[in-house]
């Protein structure tokens, strides 16, 4: 699966590095200083590496968690993302990493215990208040975890720290090392899910909407927190019937009432990742349809965005109670779509990822952008998912 | 040098291809360029090539390096280091299964003959060069440097004998010839660049009898690609209408996205 294998020389003897480097015994291994020589480095072209990624181990320095946006929530106050990965394993057409990303090389960062240490002490600053952490924004939580075994470790840290809460977004079936231990009351396992037609069309290599939501059944089964991301919501002319279907499927196996949040928001991406996207895939039937340009943002025109978003929403809160829903802002109106929503406290942004244009390097000694750098909003993510 | 060339050109059956100030054959679907000792000519060369020769969207650089390794030893280039410069290039390597994931170091593009042999990187005099030029056209997946070893620790530089680059030269070739199969069999590139050129055609074609400032052309271009990608086919020019005015045909393309159907 991973023929070449770049390592940081600071990572290098690192025992999560060791670990992982001997999962690959026949890949060749090429000794780097800087993740960012390689990933950042110009004449890449990231279709052609998603064909055969190559694998970064590397050791993150600078800042390792962050604040997300504001407005962003699942109904906490204080909320943070954090990355130990870069890049995907699934290649949804959608994904904004295709359009922030010079590379479709992974990227993992094997200290993660520098990661831990910076959510404590960042949940330790107002440790009378939860703090929300967001993992999955910039890869999917699960769909290495074979390989990084990133979950155990997560899950063992936040057992210890009861004032965090985690999120870990995927769309992947990876979830036996979940099954295998006792739920993790502070963490919540959400999937991006999308009508099946739409999933076979642009998630590539992703499993089906029939194996997530499964896995989404056997999770809550065992008694683990779940949350549904239906994002980013996509056009067709038989949208209301795919999305009935779907929200058919997935609440008629799961018990909606258990279900920690469910979030909603509309294809958007930032117009310089949209721009690089169509260079890339110039033959994406789905970046060919019609879009428009709002305030830095491509998305749907507005009235079909808020169509869309208006049934599903509808549709949503015939299934949830509207303490379980997080919309995200729409594009076209600043605001929620659904007028009635506006006064529920959780107001929000869905998911995000956020990391609007950030190709990390700070490790690559240059100051990186982050997304409140950027003030592009927030695109339609679903990295991992 | 031509002890280099010599090997390649029988293996890939090459002719030559006479052209002013260049040594240079051509098979089917290769092209080898003698590019001559030292960077700055390896450059020329290429930039040479590419002036007289469109569609070269490869770059191979094969030939002898100086490392602490065996004699006649091959490696891949992991890493191309111009030791002016300092800067370095990392080409995307295929996958082990065509490439031997074992024979692989830097390549350090230096600009006298170098003595100081080590085991992880190896010298030449013009790899880093050619990537200089080559990125310029291409992308790093298709930049590569194949290298035998032609000197080392117990046979320097001094002792290197021109009789022996053919033999060592041959050793070079089942890398060089996996790498051209690999590069000129990817399917998911011959698909993006098959697409691009229908679009590039039509959109020249309309140009030529229509003119259409430069950001028209774009947008003519986006429509076009958007078209193919929609429905799987390009607009038949026929049925377009007359191509008397961009603006028209330009509104035209759009109105036709905008109403067509999307079922999954
Ligand atoms: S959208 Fe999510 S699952 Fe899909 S490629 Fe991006 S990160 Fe991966």
């Amino acid at each position: 699966m991973i023929s070449t294998l770049y390592i940081e020389r600071d990572i290098e003897s690192h025992p999560r590095a060791q670990a992982i480097i001997a999962r690959f015994p026949k890949s060749r291994r090429i000794s780097i200083d800087r993740y960012g020589d390689v990933f950042n480095q110009t004449a890449q072209d990231f279709r052609q590496q998603k064909q055969q990624p190559a694998l970064i181990l590397a050791k993150k320095h600078g800042r390792r968690v962050l604040p997300t946006p504001p407005g962003y929530h699942i109904g906490g106050e204080r909320n943070f993302y954090f990355s130990h990965m870069l890049n995907c394993v699934y290649d949804c057409r959608y994904c904004f990493l295709q359009g922030m990303y010079r590379s479709g090389n992974y990227v993992v960062f094997a200290n993660f215990d520098d990661f831990f240490d910076d959510i404590k002490s960042t949940a330790n600053e107002k440790p009378e208040e939860p703090s929300w952490f967001f993992s999955g924004y910039d890869c999917d939580s699960l769909a290495l975890n074979p390989i990084t075994e990133f979950t155990d470790d997560v899950l063992d840290h936040f057992n210890t720290l009861p004032n965090a809460y985690l999120e870990l977004r995927t769309k992947s079936t990876q979830i036996r090392s979940l099954l295998k231990r006792e739920p993790v009351p502070n963490a919540v396992v959400a999937y991006s899910l999308s009508p099946e037609s739409v999933a076979a069309k642009h998630e590539h290599k992703a499993p089906t909407l029939k194996k997530r939501i499964q896995a989404l059944q056997d999770l809550q089964n065992a008694g683990w927190s779940v949350g549904l991301r239906f994002d980013p919501i996509l056009f067709s002319d038989n949208y209301q019937s795919l999305y009935t279907e779907l929200f058919e499927q997935t609440f008629n196996a799961l018990d909606a009432d258990a279900i920690h949040s469910v979030s909603l928001g509309p294809f958007r991406l930032p117009k310089p990742f949209y721009k690089r996207m169509i260079r890339l895939y110039p033959d994406s039937s789905l970046l060919a349809q019609p879009m428009q340009t709002k305030t830095a943002m491509v998305s749907y025109p507005s009235n079909i965005e808020q169509d869309l978003l208006g049934f599903c929403e509808t549709e949503l809160l015939k299934r949830i109670n509207k303490n379980q829903y997080f919309p995200c802002v729409s594009i076209s109106n600043p605001v929620n779509p659904v007028e009635e929503h506006k006064s529920t406290s959780k107001l929000a942004l869905t998911p995000v990822s956020a990391l609007a244009g950030t190709v990390d390097n700070s490790d690559a000694r240059k100051q990186e952008p982050t997304l409140h750098d950027l003030a592009l909003g927030q695109p339609s993510r679903e990295p991992s998912t | 040098m031509t002890a280099e060339a010599k090997p390649l050109v029988e293996a890939f059956n090459l002719k030559a291809f006479p052209q002013r100030g260049l040594s240079a054959w051509m098979g089917d679907g290769v092209c080898l360029v003698q590019t001559g000792m030292g960077a700055q000519r390896a450059a020329a060369r290429i930039e040479s090539l590419l002036s007289v020769q469109v569609g070269i969207d490869a770059f191979i650089n094969v030939g002898v390096a100086g490392g602490d390794r065996e004699l006649g030893d091959v490696i891949i280039a992991s890493s191309l280091l111009d030791q002016v410069s300092q800067r370095r290039w990392y080409p995307h390597l295929p996958a082990s299964s065509v490439i031997d994931a074992t024979n692989h170091c830097e390549v350090v593009t230096v600009t006298e003959p170098c003595r100081d042999y080590r085991n992880d990187c190896v010298y030449d005099m013009e790899a880093a060069s050619v990537a200089k030029v080559a990125t310029q056209h291409t992308d790093l997946s298709r930049i590569h440097a194949v290298k035998v070893i032609s000197d080392n620790p117990s046979h320097s530089v001094e002792d290197f004998c021109v009789k022996n680059v053919t033999p060592w030269m041959l050793n070079t070739l089942p890398t060089v010839e996996a790498l051209i199969e690999c590069l000129s069999t990817n399917k998911h590139r011959h698909e993006v660049v098959d697409f691009r050129a229908n679009v590039q055609s039509l959109t020249d074609h309309i140009t030529s009898v229509c003119h259409h400032s430069v950001t028209q052309s774009h947008q003519l271009r986006r429509l076009l690609e958007r078209y193919l990608a929609t429905h799987g086919h390009l607009p038949h020019i026929e049925q377009m209408g007359r191509l008397d005015s961009s603006q028209q045909l330009l509104q035209k393309l759009e109105n036709e996205l905008t109403s067509l159907s999307v079922i999954y």
